[in-house]
């Protein structure tokens, strides 16, 4: 009976000890594991120069292999020993091997490479929105910059004039802030190729005095103050003064934009003051400069304006790109460059240019949003 | 009523006076400081300057310290720095200065290619064996890597990356000067003696180490098994980083105020991050409540 015991002991004892090693055997294989997956210090996505691809493991002593033919690595794929050039769309596989240590999974990278040419000649010539002039003036400058052969003439004007005038011959590219239809008839809308660039936000400003005590507006309000029949800012808990409408010219993009989403769609907007030049700076000094004023302008001219008018918010939210983004602020639209039929060699290259990653931070810098920022709800609205 | 104007039109005389002992015209605005973040304000600059092209800008480097000392004189509008200005400065000068976060700038700890080829992780207890020149091998990180000597890369004391690296990467342990220590505070020539220097290990902004011309160059080690890169910083996973300051002396003129909101303003973060800083507003409760 005891001898019985003894035993059963004696083999629990091993038993146990055996456990014990098996678990610390497990713990062992775990920290010497796997091999971290390899990283690359360039992200996936789209360039449009060469771009150079380094790699790393953050397991000490480990091997990197890698493949740019899209084949999955192994350890006698190329090693990598340093950082490498692509010119050309690529795919990087690649995995990080160390002796006694299970294998790392494959990463893989994509990188599309489009790039700009270089060599274009001719010229482009553009006119419309003055919502989207200061980007289109910006991007191509760069592009310039690039192709020193090629010439651009960037002009403003009005959506309006853009679209009449791309659908005249008169220029290559008609910059708008609204769909060519909310223009021109069907049949001379369905004669344009619509290019959507970005999208651009419309704050509803104020002078100085306004601002002072109104930092809020509901689209009841707006609505009852452009059509006039709210007509003292006091109503709106203002200082007491006439508001004085400043509005921009039916050719406006701007105006159809902040009419179809902060009015809207209300047709009687024609205030005491009415702006007779389709010109966001001028609008924008005539509200700075004047009491009682209110207008709205878009924010590429907001944005790090010199000028002192107040930006309110409409409905509680601030006119800005997250919220835009999250479809907390509605006033906004599509920029769109038309071109009539198939644009030629050095428009098309432009207009890819325009929508290439590079340009992508810049945008909002300058008072535009991305359109991939755009969430499902904010997307869905138009 | 006669006596009342005459007081308004010296106010406004004094504010003019004022105004006309200001370092530079109502059309210009200099900063000097940080070279972390030199290239942001120049990027930024540069677009603002799109809608504002009267505004003339001159932009200098020289190291958070010179920037600081260069506002507090009133040579420049702006100062810009990797660090606060209370641990560069006396305090009674320190709070005669605006403080404007900009953004945020991690430091990496960076090392040439061919150490990368062996190493790319260390304990943040061996980062300060390092530094305190306990460690002096490669091989001491790892067995399998070659017999390879450690050639600390310095920066001079005026340097905020380097005060940084102290803070948050040696938990404020004394940096023992290596053979190496680089005596201009200028990140391109640190990331060249590093490329070219055997063995080198040094640290350096992000957007330095992210810079597409620096790849072939240098390379950023994990610490403890954390990637060197921004959503780090925001997870509160990688400690080695601070806020980019810009500093004002007193009130600031009208247009570097308003250049100064556009600089903290959400438009900037996609070009604040695409240069390879951090974002303030991305980074969560902890990490910001962390410094």
């Amino acid at each position: 009976m005891l001898k019985e015991f003894k035993t059963k002991k004696a083999v629990s004892l091993v038993l146990s000890l055996l456990l014990s090693v098996t678990m610390l055997a497990g713990i062992s294989v775990t920290a010497a594991g796997r091999v971290a997956k390899v990283t690359s210090g360039l992200k996936s996505g789209s360039y449009t120069v060469n771009k150079v691809v380094s790699l790393r493991t953050m397991t000490n002593g480990a091997k990197i292999y890698y493949t740019t033919t899209g084949k999955t690595p192994t350890s006698k794929s190329t090693r990598y020993t340093k950082a490498f050039t692509i010119t050309k769309s690529t795919t990087v596989k690649a995995i990080a091997v160390k002796s006694g240590m299970t294998t790392s999974a494959v990463s893989t990278f994509t990188y599309k490479i489009n790039k700009v040419p270089t060599n274009l000649t001719g010229s482009i010539s553009m006119s419309g929105s003055s919502a989207l002039f200061p980007l289109a003036k910006y991007v191509s400058s760069l592009f310039r910059a690039k192709n020193p052969n090629l010439s651009i003439t960037v002009n403003a004007g009005g959506s309006g004039t853009g679209l009449n005038n791309v659908l005249a011959g008169t220029v290559d590219i008609g910059n708008s802030d609204v769909y060519a239809n909310e223009k021109l008839s069907a049949s001379d809308a369905a004669k344009l190729v619509d290019h959507k660039v970005c999208i651009v936000g419309v704050a509803t400003i104020v002078s100085p005095d306004v601002a002072a005590l109104v930092k809020n507006i509901s689209t009841a309000n707006l609505k009852a103050i452009f059509s006039g029949s709210i007509s003292n800012w006091k109503t709106v808990g203002g200082p007491d003064r006439d508001i004085v409408v400043v509005n921009r010219p039916s050719s406006s993009g701007t105006r159809a934009l902040f009419v179809k989403w902060a009015l809207g769609g209300q047709k009687d907007i024609d205030g005491d003051t009415s702006l007779q030049t389709d010109d966001s700076n001028a609008l924008a000094k005539t509200v700075s400069s004047t009491n009682g004023a209110i207008g709205y302008l878009a924010l590429s001219y907001v944005e790090s304006s010199s000028l002192n008018f107040g930006v309110l918010k409409v409905n509680g939210y601030s006119p800005t790109y997250s919220n835009i983004y999250k479809n907390y602020y509605k006033v906004w639209g599509y920029e769109h460059m038309y071109t009539k039929g198939t644009p030629k060699t050095n428009v098309k290259a432009f207009l890819n240019y325009m929508v290439s990653k590079d340009l992508a931070p810049s945008y909002e810098a300058l008072g535009y949003g991305a359109i991939s920022k755009l969430g499902s709800a904010a997307k869905n609205s138009r | 009523m006669k006596k009342r104007i005459i007081a308004v039109s010296s106010l406004v005389l004094s504010i003019a006076m004022l105004a006309g002992c200001g370092t530079t015209n109502t059309n210009s605005i200099s900063a000097s400081g940080s070279s972390a973040l030199q290239p942001l304000v120049q990027q930024v600059a540069d677009l603002y300057k799109i809608k504002n092209p009267d505004i003339s800008f001159t932009i200098g480097g020289g190291g958070s310290g010179t920037g600081l000392n260069n506002v507090l004189a009133g040579t420049v509008d702006i100062g810009n720095s990797d660090v606060y200005a209370e641990e560069k400065l006396s305090a009674t000068d320190a709070a005669t200065l605006t403080d404007n976060k900009v953004c945020v700038v991690g430091v990496g700890v960076v090392v040439n290619n061919d150490v990368a080829l062996n190493i790319g992780d260390i304990s943040s207890q061996q980062l300060k064996d390092i530094f305190s020149g306990k460690i002096t091998n490669w091989k001491q990180i790892e067995p399998t890597a070659p017999s390879q000597d450690i050639v600390i890369v310095n920066r001079p004391s005026s340097s905020g990356t380097r005060a940084l690296f102290v803070k948050w990467g040696l938990d404020e342990q004394t940096i023992t000067e290596g053979d190496l220590s680089l005596q201009t505070d200028d990140s391109n020539s640190l990331v060249k003696t590093i490329s070219e220097t055997k063995g080198a290990i040094g640290y350096l902004a992000f957007p330095y180490v992210y810079k597409e011309e620096n790849q072939t160059k240098v390379v950023p080690l994990g610490i403890d098994g954390v990637e060197a890169i921004n959503e780090n910083i925001y997870n509160n996973t990688y400690k080695i980083w601070g806020y980019e300051h810009m500093y004002t002396k007193g009130a600031p003129s009208d247009t570097v105020q308003k250049f100064l909101d556009f600089m903290k303003s959400s438009s900037v973060e996609a070009q604040i991050e695409e240069l390879g800083y951090g974002a303030i507003s991305k980074l969560n409760k902890t990490a910001a409540a962390s410094r």
